[in-house]
């Protein structure tokens, strides 16, 4: 009985104990520091506080009042969700696009996307953003040289960052060239997954390419295009790296996303509250988007 | 099942983007031991008078010995980030150099500690614009390291090829200079600017506010009011647009930061800086030519006013943070790194000293003589303003400067936002 019971709980136990130091880690290193900004959005910390190591005083929802009555905060709101917008929907497709052309050509083409891949995923977004700058130089920039050299084109002292439309441009080729390795890697997997019978007979039925894809090859990697997805729009809500690099760490407002703005609220103008309230309404914004994600995730899992 | 199996790749391509994510965050801040005195000073030792460090950090292990010195070298740009990121925590440098407009915000919020004037050399002789920058309710936060003034840096070669005798003295001459530049040399090479004047230059632009009688900001009842849309300003700004549009081709939205690189490149005839800017011209681990060596001259910048532009007194100072826990061996290391000796090392780079008994000495003659000749005339410091680093950090100046080079906004416009923004911070501490 007692043997008979052990033997039970054992299998119960062990992946507890499996996960345990991962959230330990995740507890020590994501949650601890969460919770201290959660409780720092409802205080009024400056730097007298930061420096003496006081307590800062409470503020309950004053931050949230002044930043949701701040048309300034609207504004970057509906530009980073637009911004978010633009770069999932190019880097999907992209990467949908690769995936496919990884998908059909020989070996050899396949191993060398692979390399390229691969070798673009491993640059760190700071030199990834530094040579985009730089291609985009206005008095040494190759783009504009190049750009010139085609007949009736003069772009020489071009600045391509005066416009915030062309300087997005830029900096979405930088975030899209960035998250495209991840996008096409994964997908190709996911497409490796379709059976190939189902496509010959498809094919066979008489349907054309493009409704092979949407009723046969589509249903298929779903989850996966989903998890993409999901996973690119959250990365690229909170994007911060690639902004603050571009403008040579000096971002004008017309640049600022939500993060860029809050940490410009906390670290440049010394309201960490008001910073931090930011960055909370951000985290809450990107929740509502992952609900979406979650549930899928769970109808999918009930099919299953 | 097949197709369950084969999601393996995906959790492993899934793992490893994750754990990429997780290596880039990473930063380190090692442990003290025992007996280190941590110094942070700005690049420009480094680049200019590693010597001085070398010789100071020498002199006090001689008489601290088991002291190391570890001397950690910053970017302005990031430096106060990084400071406020260790002033939190109980880890904190024991020396770091302030800018002269950086400090009023640290004084008033005591993250500094308190030293003893009397202890330094010269000290009765600081230089106002450093000292009245480390002074607080009759106290003395932080000890003046050097200055600078910056002044108009030409090209010799340039002004005997143009047929322009010797250095313009006033405003009028100046322009006439330029446009003779502009002849000889802007046909052959659209890439040549006569005078080098980025847009977001602002110690520049804000020279020709206050020669036209403007200021920045203006204390009024105890409170600070920005004061950049007054007609004083805005005559200044647009005669600085002026110039701009008249003598600069290269980029408007760029700042002064790789100025001797690209002063370097030989494409320009005029420029406005520092004295050592020229050194770092034709300097090659600077970005400059080496070819351009003695090929620089000096002169006191002529203001529109009739004046000489007042020139921005930067200059840097060293405070010892309140938490520091070496504080006396703190103030040593800065007792020796700014004595008359160490200050003559860096009268020698073409830097000005900290007082007004060697500033006078230099004053005389050399490639340096013009910029401590303004410098001892006068010259202006941005508002001792608690929130005047925000006002720095926020970058409202650059910006609303990029808008007026570029002519995104009218001269009005772009003041009167700018003052906005300004005015909703720089009271705050």
């Amino acid at each position: 009985m007692s043997a008979d019971r052990g033997r039970r709980r054992r299998p119960k136990l062990l992946p507890y104990l499996l996960i345990g130091p991962t959230v330990l880690a995740m507890v020590l290193v994501l949650g601890y520091p969460l919770v201290d900004m959660v409780v720092l959005a409802f205080q009024d910390m400056t730097r007298e506080q930061l420096f003496s190591g006081a307590a800062p005083p409470w503020a309950g929802l004053d931050q949230f009042r002044k930043i949701l009555g701040d048309g300034f905060f609207w504004t970057v709101v509906g530009r980073t969700v637009l911004f978010t917008a633009v770069t999932v929907v190019l880097t999907v497709l992209c990467g949908l696009f690769t995936a496919q052309l990884m998908h059909r050509v020989s070996p050899w083409v396949r191993a060398v996307i692979s390399g390229v891949l691969v070798t673009v995923w491993a640059m760190p977004a700071m030199v990834a953003a530094s040579i985009f700058r730089w291609l985009f130089d206005t008095d040494y920039g190759v783009t504009n040289w190049v750009l010139s050299e085609l007949p009736g084109v003069d772009m020489i002292h071009h600045n391509w960052f005066i416009d915030p439309w062309q300087g997005f441009t830029i900096i979405v080729a930088v975030v899209v060239w960035g998250s495209l390795p991840f996008a096409a890697i994964t997908l190709r997997a996911a497409l490796a997954q379709v059976p190939h019978e189902l496509e010959e007979s498809a094919v066979l039925d008489g349907a054309r390419p493009f409704q092979v894809f949407r009723h046969v090859t589509l249903p298929v990697i779903r989850p996966v295009l989903l998890m993409v997805t999901t996973l690119n729009a959250i990365w690229n809500f909170g994007v911060f790296n690639q902004i603050w690099l571009m403008r040579g760490g000096q971002p004008e407002r017309e640049y600022y996303l939500l993060g860029v703005y809050s940490f410009i609220e906390s670290f440049a103008v010394n309201r960490y509250s008001t910073g931090a309230a930011i960055a909370l309404v951000t985290v809450v914004l990107l929740l509502a988007g992952s609900v979406v994600y979650l549930r899928q995730m769970l109808r999918t899992g009930e099919l299953e | 099942m097949a197709i369950r199996m084969s999601y393996r790749p995906l959790v492993l391509t899934f793992l490893l983007s994750l754990a990429a994510t997780g290596c880039s965050s990473g930063s380190g801040s090692g442990s003290e031991a025992g007996g280190k005195l941590t110094v942070w000073l700005a690049v420009d030792a480094q680049e200019s008078w590693p010597q001085l460090v070398q010789s100071t950090n020498d002199r006090f292990t001689k008489a601290h010995p088991g002291v190391q010195v570890d001397v950690q070298y910053q970017q302005w740009t990031t430096k106060n980030q990084k400071l406020d990121a260790v002033l939190a925590g109980k880890n904190v440098p024991d020396v770091v150099e302030m800018g002269n407009s950086e400090t009023t915000n640290y004084i008033v919020n005591g993250a500094f500690a308190a030293v003893d004037p009397a202890r330094f050399d010269q000290s009765d002789a600081w230089l106002p614009a450093l000292a009245d920058a480390c002074r607080a309710d009759g106290k003395t936060y932080c000890v003046p390291y050097y200055v600078g003034a910056r002044v108009a840096i030409y090209r010799t070669d340039q002004f005997s090829g143009a047929g322009v005798a010797g250095a313009p003295k006033t405003y009028p001459e100046l322009l006439s200079a330029l446009d003779k530049l502009k002849g000889t040399y802007s046909a052959g090479d659209p890439n040549y600017s006569a005078l080098y004047m980025p847009g977001r230059y602002w110690y520049a632009a804000m020279a020709f506010v206050k020669d036209a009688g403007g200021e920045i900001a203006v204390k009024d009842g105890g409170k600070w009011k920005s004061s950049l849309s007054s007609p004083q300003s805005v005559a200044g700004l647009t005669e600085w647009k002026r110039l701009i549009d008249t003598y600069y081709v290269g980029d408007r939205a760029k700042d002064n930061s790789d100025q001797p690189a690209v002063i370097g490149q030989g494409r320009v005839g005029v420029f406005y800086g520092n004295t050592w800017e020229a050194d770092a011209a034709a300097d090659e681990r600077s970005g400059g030519d080496p070819k351009l060596k003695d090929k620089f001259g000096t002169f006191p910048f002529p203001g529109p006013s009739g004046k000489l532009l007042p020139p921005f007194l930067g200059g840097s100072t060293l405070a010892v943070p309140a938490k520091s826990t070496r504080k006396d061996l703190a103030a040593d290391w800065i007792k020796m790194f700014t004595d008359r000796e160490s200050q003559k090392t860096l009268i020698e780079v073409n830097t000005l000293p900290n007082n007004t008994t060697q500033l006078a000495e230099v004053a005389g003659g050399g490639i340096n003589g013009p910029a401590a000749q303004a410098a001892a005339t006068g010259g202006w410091m941005t508002p001792f303003a608690p929130g005047w680093t925000s006002v720095e950090k926020s970058n409202i100046l650059p910006e609303m400067l990029e808008r007026i080079a570029n002519g995104k906004q009218s001269v009005q416009d772009a003041t009167r936002e700018a003052d906005q923004r300004i005015n909703e911070v720089i009271n705050e501490r």
